[in-house]
């Protein structure tokens, strides 16, 4: 499970929350469900709901607390409490260069210390799309990105995609993944190393792309990216452990 | 269980954590070849295809992100997620990201999302 504040920001109206109430909501909410995780009965207070006293929350857990992980997308604030509560760390990185989130992951590590916790995986999130050739994936994915996110630019107030920034973005240096199934892979393994991460979840999909691209992305990456990765790191392609076994 | 070589880290030290890769969707609104939207109910009819697949190729995480707009019509992934979980074996399934300041754990929504 992962856990975020959300970038988007239109679930507090519709929900009746306030967003001036951003922070404290998410520290209580992130509290409370920590305390959840160490399993039933739970006794809880906070501003932000009604107490819970010897409260028993049902189904119990099977086997124990599952793994959670906290989204950040660039909140030093994230990281500490993401630390705090030893759920590991998913960095969303969506634009810029992914090298410079490379201080989160050390800050991380250096914060699960100082809070006596063990250490705990990093991982990756990032957009993109994949096809047989880099052409075909840029042609695919920019139309529907520079759609999106320049309305999404307006909203939050940065400054909308150009063909320039594109071309920047799916550069080895950039935020995203976009390309034939060698790119993205390479991409995978060079940001993985420079971020000392162990996972990488590639957001798929666009607004506008069609359900056969979405399956083509989906192939590519499961058939040709991840054991390309695999053998990169120096895995046996067939070598994997559930995300439970040693990240919880 | 198959045991992974670590993944090196820049230093070349081996990391304690196995290598995951995954995939996250927000529900992303889906469109027909002739720039056409699909409704809602069909971009997730699709996304349960989507996961499905995922499974069949390979891919050790699905994700499905939390959001409430028109192009990301996505308000309960955990349920999409039932879906999938009901048709694959092996895939591990689960919220990128739930979003925890009006879901959980609230008087509405159940705290046991996964």
């Amino acid at each position: 499970m992962i856990l975020g504040r959300g970038s988007s920001i239109e679930s507090f109206p519709l929900f009746g929350y306030n967003l001036a109430d951003y922070d404290r909501l998410f520290e209580e909410k992130t509290n409370l469900f920590a305390e959840l995780m160490k399993g039933s009965p739970v006794t809880w207070q906070g501003t932000t709901r009604a107490p819970l006293r010897d409260q028993d929350v049902v189904p119990h857990l099977e086997s124990g607390p599952f793994p959670v992980w906290v989204g950040v997308g660039g909140s030093p604030e994230s990281v500490i409490r993401a630390a705090r509560y030893g759920f590991s760390l998913m960095l969303a990185i969506i634009g810029g260069p992914p090298a410079r989130f490379a201080p989160f992951s050390q800050f991380y590590r250096e914060a699960l210390r100082e809070f006596g916790q063990p250490p705990r995986p990093v991982g990756v999130h990032a957009p993109g799309h994949v096809a047989e050739t880099d052409e075909q994936a840029q042609a695919e994915f920019w139309p529907h990105w520079r759609e999106t996110l320049t309305r999404v630019s307006k909203e939050r107030g940065f400054r909308p995609p150009t063909e320039e920034s594109f071309a920047y973005d799916v550069s080895p240096e950039g935020a995203l993944y976009v390309g034939s199934p060698e790119t993205v892979a390479d991409k995978i393994v060079s940001n993985l190393e420079l971020l000392g991460a162990s996972r990488f979840d590639l957001k798929f999909g666009m607004p506008g792309l069609t359900h056969d691209q979405l399956m083509t992305t989906i192939e590519l990456y499961g058939t040709e990216v991840i054991p390309r990765v695999r053998n990169l790191v120096g895995h046996n392609p067939i070598a994997r452990q559930p995300v439970t076994e040693s990240t919880g | 269980m198959t045991t992974a070589t670590p993944a090196p880290t820049e230093d070349g030290a081996p990391l304690p954590f196995p290598l995951v890769l995954g995939l996250d969707t927000f529900g992303d609104l889906i469109y027909d070849q002739d720039g056409r939207p699909l409704t809602h109910a069909e971009t997730i009819r699709s996304m349960v295809e989507q996961g499905v697949l995922a499974d069949r190729v390979g891919i050790d995480f699905f994700g499905i992100g939390e959001h409430h707009t028109n192009d990301f019509p996505m308000p309960a992934g955990d349920v999409v997620l039932a879906a999938i979980a009901a048709r694959t074996t092996r895939i591990h399934l689960g919220s990128a990201v739930i979003v925890s300041v009006p879901t959980i754990p609230s008087a509405s929504s159940s705290a046991t999302r996964p």
